[in-house]
């Protein structure tokens, strides 16, 4: 069970006088049961390497697969695989239209040709998932605020049961609660359902918290794909990027310059406090006895 | 001197039903009073729907009020004759830069303001060099907007404010769509306008990181006005901002944490310098 690219070129008009490409080459595979980032500055390419996964954009050259089938081969169900490998874009809840919250996130499921019991059941289940209840199912989704706007969409996409949900910048213009709240579920969904994730996030702090592998794309290329921890060790060239690490990663560092025996590998509040706690009390043990014979060894780790 | 001083305000919106019908009404600011002193540093913060923006828009007259008063300096905005004094006083920066650029070239965008104005062109050409270097854009002058980073053009939109000779600049989540660096740029591009230029600045946004070198933060909930202090003083309240729907900085975070564990730190950290200080004195403190 995959999403394979093999040497996907992606050229925005191939007959232009200057040839641009969007995507060079790219060749990566995302198991089932991941949750992923894919960080990159605006213009990287990020967007179109997502709409690559469900078949919105076909590839100028090279092969994307679903569980190991061309998915541009003639006659393969492109609007099926649309359906298994959902995509809720930026702003989703400008794409809301029904009158109410619950007929909006039965419109997906309709169109699967599913009885009307099964539609409602999944509207139901997909509506719990993220965290509205029933007293939203008749509410018009225009009176409801831009975090629950959003889940209305994610929902809209969760009913159609997705193999694969990838969402495009799920939280900006987000308020710092109604972010936390909309990725907590979406993680609980993931650990729960085992389906894969993709979280293109401007945020280095939500993917370092919530992703276990990264991906950062570059003018079309891959340039880091590895768990957070290890992709923000290169702080200086996700910089030269246009990106950056976890402002707690920058802390370790500062830390560590001014003497504090701890690791930089830091990419969330709770490792970050986990090695300040164990700095500190080798600092103290330090302290209470043979100091001298300590300090040489914290110099050597240098 | 006050640059912006609202006394009771007000607003309303109406609500309709589902035949279009005005059903009700809500309130979206409620009883809201604050002064603005000339050349300070002011940033909104507030969970979606709390009223920041509607608060916002009445700032240059694009909302008026339903009660109560708004001043831009002497001008009261329900004064019609002095509409476009008040709006070319206040410039206004919105979150979608794709939304805001309407030239094929970056001057011409930046030009657009002033020649709106009336502004001999002479004096057009000198206000786009000047502001163009102001946000360190002069050297994309002639570029497509299109060839720009999301930073870039957020830029260029303040160049654009900037050669209408503002007072003030309102910017609304401006950075919300940008990538890191983008949000850097203009941060960092906003504070010089601020530092070098005088212009007075109120910054809404969703990002707390940005809001620790504001003169002065304001909080809103419910359309109210609920926290009003520097950022020191506003962010050692972690707890209420919690109930606001609102956050602190990861250090501000990670120094509460470690007090739960009995590290003595100040409150109110802000900064990833404040941070290393205070741990250093701790450290130095242990025996």
């Amino acid at each position: 069970m995959a999403i394979t690219f093999e040497h996907v070129t992606y050229i925005y008009e191939p007959d232009a006088p200057v040839v641009q490409k969007v995507l060079d080459d790219i060749s990566l595979t995302i198991p089932g049961n991941q949750f992923v980032g894919i960080i990159g500055h605006t213009g990287s390419g990020k967007s179109t390497l997502i709409q690559h996964m469900n078949g919105l954009i076909k590839p100028t050259e090279g092969t994307v697969k679903f569980h190991g089938e061309d998915i541009w081969q003639k006659d393969y169900p492109l609007r099926q695989l649309r359906s298994r490998v959902g995509l809720v874009f930026q702003y989703p809840e400008h794409q809301l239209f029904e009158e109410n919250v619950f007929k909006d996130v039965c419109f997906g499921p309709k169109n699967q040709g599913l009885t009307q019991e099964e539609i409602e059941q999944r509207a139901k289940n997909a509506l719990s998932m993220v965290g509205l209840d029933e007293s939203f199912y008749k509410r018009s989704p225009f009176e409801l605020s831009g975090g629950q706007k959003r889940r209305v969409a994610i929902a809209g996409v969760l009913a159609m049961n997705p193999e694969y949900l990838i969402l495009d910048e799920p939280t900006a213009g987000l308020d710092p609660v109604g972010r936390d709240e909309i990725l907590d579920q979406v993680s609980r969904l993931q650990k729960e359902s085992g389906i894969t994730v993709i979280l293109v996030s401007h945020s280095m702090e939500d993917v370092a918290r919530y992703a276990q592998r990264l991906i950062v794309v570059d003018d079309g290329h891959i340039r880091f794909d590895d768990t957070p921890r290890n992709v923000f060790r290169h702080r200086e060239e996700l910089e030269k990027l246009g990106l950056s690490a976890p402002q707690v990663t920058y802390l370790a560092a500062a830390l560590k310059k001014r003497g504090f025996a701890m690791t930089e590998d830091v990419t969330t509040i709770r490792e970050a406090k986990d090695a300040i706690l164990q700095a500190l009390s080798a600092e103290r043990e330090n302290r209470s006895g043979n100091g001298i014979q300590k300090k040489e060894q914290v110099k050597t780790d240098d | 001197m006050k640059m912006i001083r609202l006394f009771h305000l007000m607003h309303k919106f109406e609500e309709y039903n589902e035949e279009g019908n005005v059903s009700g009404e809500s309130t979206a600011l409620d009883d809201v009073s604050v002064e603005i002193e000339k050349g300070s540093f002011v940033a909104v913060l507030g969970h979606n729907g709390s009223g920041k923006s509607t608060m916002a828009k009445h700032l240059n007259s694009l909302l008026l009020p339903d009660g109560g008063t708004v001043f831009i300096k002497e001008y009261d905005t329900r004064d019609e004759a002095h509409l476009w004094d008040i709006r070319q006083t206040a410039g206004m920066v919105f979150q979608n830069p794709d939304n805001q650029i309407i030239a094929n070239v970056v001057e011409e965008d930046v030009a657009f303001g002033p020649e709106n104005m009336g502004v001999p062109s002479q004096e057009i050409w000198k206000r786009v060099d000047e502001s163009l270097k102001k946000v360190g854009m002069a050297a994309y002058r002639t570029k497509s907007p299109n060839q720009l980073s999301g930073g870039q053009k957020q830029r260029v939109a303040i160049a654009g404010v900037m050669a209408m000779k503002p007072e003030i600049i309102i910017l609304d989540e401006p950075t919300a769509m940008l990538d890191p660096v983008g949000r850097m740029e203009v941060i960092r591009t906003i504070h010089e306008l601020n530092r070098l230029e005088g212009i007075t600045v109120i910054l809404i946004t969703h990002y707390m990181e940005e809001v620790v070198d504001a003169d002065r933060v304001l909080v809103m909930d419910g359309g109210k006005l609920m926290m009003d202090g520097t950022p020191k003083e506003i962010f050692s309240r972690a707890q209420e901002l919690k109930k606001y729907r609102l956050d602190v900085p990861q250090v501000t975070e990670l120094a509460w944490e470690l007090k739960q564990e009995g590290i003595e730190l100040p409150d109110g950290i802000l900064t990833i310098e404040e941070f290393a200080d205070a741990l250093c004195a701790y450290r130095d403190a242990l025996k």
